[in-house]
């Protein structure tokens, strides 16, 4: 297999990713670098992009890179045959989208306090989606190259978290099926939005999911989180939903690569 | 001998009052009939220049309410896309009296018909304000419901509403010839079809605008007897127009007539005010200044200067005038930080056009 080098940038979510990597999956892909750029979501306010590189501009955030790659503090896009963006605010934000909106068929499921059209929730869940860092890096990377770059959400919160007093505040929400026909209606709105962009979005994989919208508890469970100690904070995932996800997205940059990623797959363990 | 134009101020003199007058001074041109107090909920309406009027009224600190607010998470440039924010409720554009006296009975039924949804490659505009869903309702269903919960919302408005802003647009109309419905564009601009056998051309006269304005009062007072209306004339002039005569004469007659009703309502009526913008942008007053290179739309320092006027006699709730365009959003602030922290090239454009929306523009795509 001829050499492929991938890079991952994310914030927090990314070291679940990066432990699966390292305990497994890196040993079965030999021809495949994956190198990590990671920082908490704050820090990576201080990235640039200069000359085709993604460039730390603050000492915190070029240590956390440092740490995380091995020594590095940018990454050019031109040294990369593809990307992931992982975190990095991507989510389904069910409450933000709903609260107080909805649009003519919402309403089967309960009273919308304000109406809106189905074009102006497409425009709501879009500015939603695209109001973080993911889609400025993946533009940056499109002005660039045209490498694949998959974006890998933010996972659902755990399930434990599903009798938060916001379900119980609305109404519409603790239905299931609401939520689980409100989070297609995002994810179809969101893969396009992200296609428009010129990349892919993998959404969180069905075997990780609990009830709609949250994850299951026992991915929440000794999470993997940059730079603190394992807190079961129902945020962070642990290595087993890092080893899930990366084998999809994997798997999907292998397709898009011409089978250059995987080679011989069935040695992945996911 | 005597004369009785010998006391007279200034004003009362073309040479003093206008050849010789700095056109950014507008001494005397303007003296408020009421007060607007802070807390008094103002609605507004109308032609597009109404649209200039709100936006410096709302960040200058007076309460313009907003009973159609957009979702918090579109940005301003998109809620404009679909109607928000623009007026008081997600109306669109009043351009005419009959258009306002229509909207304020539907609103009193609660009369919302399938006949006033238009179509156009497979999706549903609402015919009573076509620009607010720029790609139409995905269905029948979509457009009747929306435009139900706007008129409970515009009935909710009527009711509240201390003071109405509303700038007079246009004579000029197309109606259904059946129902006697008239519709803010031609039909076939933006969706449905011209159809002769059904649309008809329709210029008000004085005695139509001025009735159906007093018919408008009547109904709305009904639920708000304290009511006090603040009137305005587009100085826009029309973009095309529907009758035999150059489009020139046919403006002069239409602001005439609005001009001449605004002025006759505000004399008979104690708590109706008429607010000389019109003259301020369209007379000899101001040079023609006033106006873009097109000739029609209304430049930024026209704005400006009639809103001057304007906050001398409504002194802003905040203390100061404030232009829209120092107001920042939610997402240009995000975008400021990003700017100066990153250092990153911008990821959407900051510099909206800040036009007015004003769907008659269509016709010009039609005059070529």
């Amino acid at each position: 297999m001829k050499p492929f080098s991938l890079c991952a940038i994310g914030n927090s979510h990314a070291a679940t990713y990066h432990t699966a990597w390292k305990n497994g999956i890196a040993q079965d892909l030999p021809h495949l670098s994956l190198t990590f750029f990671a920082a908490n979501g704050s820090d990576l306010e201080h990235l640039a992009f200069e000359d085709g590189a993604f460039t730390a501009r603050d000492d915190k955030l070029a240590g956390q890179f440092a740490t995380t790659s091995g020594g590095r503090q940018s990454a050019a896009v031109g040294d990369y045959d593809a990307f992931l963006l992982i975190g990095l605010g991507v989510r389904v934000n069910i409450r933000r989208l709903i609260e107080g909106f909805g649009t003519v068929e919402h309403r089967r499921w309960g009273q919308v306090e304000t109406l809106i059209s189905r074009g102006c929730f497409t425009a709501m869940t879009e500015a939603v989606l695209n109001d973080n860092q993911a889609f400025w890096l993946l533009d940056r990377i499109r002005e660039a190259g045209p490498q694949p770059a998959l974006i890998l959400p933010t996972p659902y919160r755990s399930d434990v978290e599903a009798s938060w007093t916001f379900l119980r505040k609305h109404r519409r929400l603790a239905d299931a099926a609401f939520r689980a026909k409100l989070i297609a209606e995002v994810e179809e709105i969101g893969a396009a939005l992200v296609g428009r962009h010129g990349g892919e979005i993998l959404w969180q994989d069905e075997s990780t999911i609990g009830v709609a919208g949250f994850s299951k508890a026992e991915y929440a469970q000794n999470p993997e989180r940059l730079g603190s100690a394992a807190v079961d904070d129902g945020m962070h995932m642990n290595e087993a939903y890092g080893r899930i996800m990366l084998t999809r997205a994997l798997e999907r940059l292998d397709a898009m690569s011409g089978g250059r990623v995987l080679g011989e797959r069935e040695r992945l363990r996911a | 001998m005597r004369s009785p134009y010998e006391n007279r101020d200034p004003k009362s003199f073309w040479r003093s009052g206008v050849s010789e007058a700095h056109p950014l001074t507008a001494e005397g041109l303007y003296r408020k009939k009421f007060e607007i107090a802070a807390g008094d909920g103002i609605a507004t309406a109308g032609s597009c220049f109404a649209q200039h009027v709100a936006r410096h009224m709302r960040a200058s600190g007076f309460n313009v309410l907003d009973v159609e607010p957009a979702p918090a998470a579109l940005s301003e440039e998109t809620a404009k896309e679909f109607g928000y924010g623009i007026y008081s409720a997600r109306y669109g554009n009043i351009y005419s009296a009959r258009q306002l006296l229509q909207l304020a009975q539907d609103a009193h039924a609660g009369s919302v018909e399938a006949a006033d949804v238009w179509t156009k490659d497979g999706r549903f505009y609402d015919a009573l304000r076509p620009n607010i869903e720029s790609q139409g309702f995905e269905s029948l269903e979509e457009a009747l419901a929306l435009r139900r919960e706007h008129l409970d919302k515009v009935q909710e408005l009527f009711a509240r509403m201390d003071v109405l802003v509303f700038t007079f647009g246009l004579t000029e109309a197309w109606m259904d010839r059946n129902t006697g419905r008239v519709f803010p564009t031609a039909p076939g601009t933006i969706a449905g079809d011209y159809d002769p056998g059904v649309h008809v051309f329709k210029n008000f006269d004085y005695a139509e605008v001025r009735d159906d304005f007093e018919q408008f009062l009547k109904l709305v007072r009904e639920t708000n007897p304290k009511l006090r209306v603040l009137l305005t004339v587009s100085p826009v002039p029309l973009t095309a127009t529907a009758t035999d005569d150059h489009v020139l004469a046919a403006t002069t007659y239409s602001k005439s007539v609005l001009r001449a009703v605004a002025g006759d309502l505000a004399r008979a009526h104690d708590n109706i005010d008429y607010f000389p913008s019109y003259e301020m942008i369209a007379s000899p007053w101001s040079r023609g200044f006033f106006y873009e290179s097109n000739l029609r739309a209304v430049s930024q320092a026209g704005v400006e200067a009639v809103m001057r006027v304007f906050f001398e006699q409504h002194r802003p709730p905040s203390g100061t005038v404030t232009a829209p365009a120092a107001e920042e959003s939610r997402a240009e602030r995000r975008e400021r930080r990003r700017k100066e922290k990153g250092q990153r090239k911008n990821r959407r454009d900051e510099t909206s056009e800040d036009d007015a929306v004003c769907e008659d523009v269509l016709l010009e795509a039609f005059g070529s």
